[in-house]
């Protein structure tokens, strides 16, 4: 039994051993050889998968944190996505009342707005008679010749976002790149050695016939006096370059991530203004205007803030070495890498919307029905944090607790409203989420699909790739 | 622009027995450019070369390829801010003016936010 034991021990240890060594066979090409151990993370140029009339340039306008996702759903959070030309974000229904909505984002900047980065959304909903309406209908009236009435754009919304970028505000590393060169210190240049591939080099210099009919030829077309040295001097190369990477990977890729989180974290503000166009059966228009401002807590803004830091990292008078040394004392200290690893963030938000009364004439309806029009001043506080962290397989799980109050006015049956909400978001995938919260409203007929006044909703949040 | 299944692709390339007086041309094109492309080019005679971001991000550089020599340039992108993909392209053109061997195609986007590519140019002689 012990023989069996350690038997299957030897297995299983030799088994990712052999796989390991497993490389350069006579079969394979220089190129797969050197590829089987330069591991790379390289993607195929898209225009290259493409037909070339698809090909062209698209401007991203950014994946993370920043817009303004489908319009005032409850399960939104305080990180926000400006998405790519034309992509297209499908809301599932549970989210809210605003079910089978499907939202058109177009990114753009324009030069007379500084280069800043211009959001376009349209928001289409499937049309539903207006609920105000149909609770007012006396009975016997045909709601299914109403609703064969609606058409499928008659619940539209338009809406433009700005948002200025600087070295204030936004996540755009350009304002910063002379701070992320200081922080480098220049240091970079060193890592990097290339004896062994200069020893492969000449030795297709010395052996130019060997390489002439192919340039990339597989190991047992060299000759047997030369494959053994052929093979050992690209197995050399090869882990030289392994050696290169890592080494310059464990100098920088901390220092890169953590500069990235402070970028993430810099404030960003967005204004936007939307109209909602909506058939008469369907409910009011409406058009609105708000203002959001948005940010994490550690950020480049915060750490510019210290005088030292501040004239360390000096564009013009800095020095590279302080720069960096006080911004690694900056992310290592305790108080900020926890914040950091929370990922706190915060947002805040006003809008003013007003909403145009009419009458409602129809047919099948025997009493115009008034609709009165009403201004609603809206403001709104985020706070948002990681509270589970997996930052290898980027599967985080974040809680985002929202307050928001309305003050409405000119419509004497709607009452100021004030809602809570606690939502909790796995991320699935990069482009799955699974959103759980709960609503807490001091009127209960503002908590959507609710008869109560707190509720739970959950859902599924897709975010198509780019 | 990279999709989310996009194929990976090798990250070294190789030119070999490149003919006196060919020309290797690099572009990099981010938007937007939240990327540093940086690199150092390394020559069997001890010359060292450094291309800065500024240098190589949305910009060609063109590199004169004499013989008899032998070249390597690594690659180093790092990625912070949102999210952008690099498209890169590079090529060596003979002094005749066609392509010697396959240009080197690919793009990068995070993560991970420190990426690598590695070029060599090894010369007639």
């Amino acid at each position: 039994m012990r023989r069996l034991i350690i038997a299957l021990l030897i297995l299983f240890v030799s088994i990712p051993l052999a796989a390991q060594t497993r490389k350069c066979e006579n079969t394979d090409k220089i190129s797969e050889c050197t590829n089987s151990i330069v591991k790379s993370t390289l993607l195929a140029r898209a225009d290259d998968e493409k037909p070339a009339t698809a090909a062209k340039e698209e401007k991203d306008v950014t994946t993370e944190t920043t817009g303004v996702p489908t319009i005032d759903s409850f399960l939104g959070n305080s990180t926000r996505d400006f998405l790519s030309l034309f992509a297209a974000a499908l809301q599932s229904a549970n989210l809210s009342e605003e079910k089978d909505a499907l939202t058109l984002d177009w990114n753009l900047r324009i030069k007379n707005f500084n280069n800043d980065p211009i959001k376009l959304q349209g928001v289409l909903r499937k049309a539903t008679l207006w609920k105000d309406f149909t609770d007012h209908l006396p009975t016997g009236t045909d709601r299914a010749k109403l609703e064969d009435q609606l058409g499928d754009f008659d619940d539209i919304t338009l809406s433009v976002t700005y948002e200025p970028e600087g070295k204030k505000y936004g996540r755009n590393l350009e304002p910063h790149s002379t701070l992320f060169d200081r922080i480098h210190g220049g240091t970079a240049d060193v890592i990097s050695t290339a004896t062994a591939e200069f020893a492969f080099g000449k030795f297709v210099q010395d052996n130019p016939k060997l390489f002439e009919q192919n340039q990339d030829p597989r190991f047992i077309d060299i000759p047997d006096a030369q494959r053994e040295q052929v093979r050992q001097l690209v197995i050399t190369a090869a882990e030289e370059i392994v050696k290169n990477r890592a080494a310059f990977d464990q100098k920088f890729a901390p220092l890169v991530d953590r500069f990235s989180e402070l970028l993430n974290n810099q404030p960003q503000i967005y204004f936007s203004a939307s109209r909602r166009d909506r058939a008469s059966l369907v409910g009011p228009r409406e058009t609105s205007i708000k203002a959001t401002y948005e940010m994490g807590f550690v950020n480049i803004n915060a750490f510019l803030r210290g005088k030292t830091a501040k004239d360390a990292c000096d564009d013009e008078k800095g020095d590279n070495q302080l720069c960096s040394a006080e911004f690694e004392k900056y992310v290592t200290d305790s108080g900020n890498k926890a914040d950091l690893n929370a990922a706190n963030r915060i947002s805040f938000s006003f809008e003013y919307a007003d909403v145009e009364g009419y009458k409602i004439t129809n047919d099948l309806v025997p009493t115009p029905f008034d609709v009165k029009g009403s201004r609603v001043t809206n403001g709104s506080f985020t706070y948002g944090r990681i509270m589970r962290r997996d930052r290898e397989n980027h599967r985080d799980g974040r809680i985002d607790l929202s307050v928001t109050y309305a003050d409405v006015r000119g419509d004497p049956e709607k009452d100021n409203l004030f809602t809570a909400s606690a939502v909790y978001t796995q991320k699935m995938s990069d482009t799955v989420s699974f959103p759980i919260g709960i609503v807490w409203s001091n009127r209960d007929k503002h908590v959507p699909d609710s008869d109560h006044r707190l509720s739970a909703h959950f859902g599924l949040m897709f975010k198509l790739p780019k | 622009m990279a999709t989310a299944a996009a194929t990976t692709v090798p990250s070294v390339q190789r030119w070999i027995l490149v003919p006196d007086g060919s020309t290797l041309t690099i572009k990099a094109t981010a938007d937007p450019p939240n990327v540093r492309v940086t690199i150092v080019m390394l020559k069997d005679n001890g010359e060292v070369t450094n291309f800065s971001s500024a240098q190589v991000l949305n910009q060609t550089v063109t590199v004169p390829i004499r013989s008899p020599r032998l070249y390597t340039l690594a690659v180093r992108m790092e990625f912070a801010g949102a999210a952008t993909t690099l498209h890169f392209d590079a090529r060596v053109t003979r002094p005749d003016g066609t392509l010697h061997g396959s240009p080197f195609r690919f793009d990068a986007t995070r993560p991970p936010s420190v990426q690598h590519a590695q070029m060599s140019v090894f010369t007639a002689v």
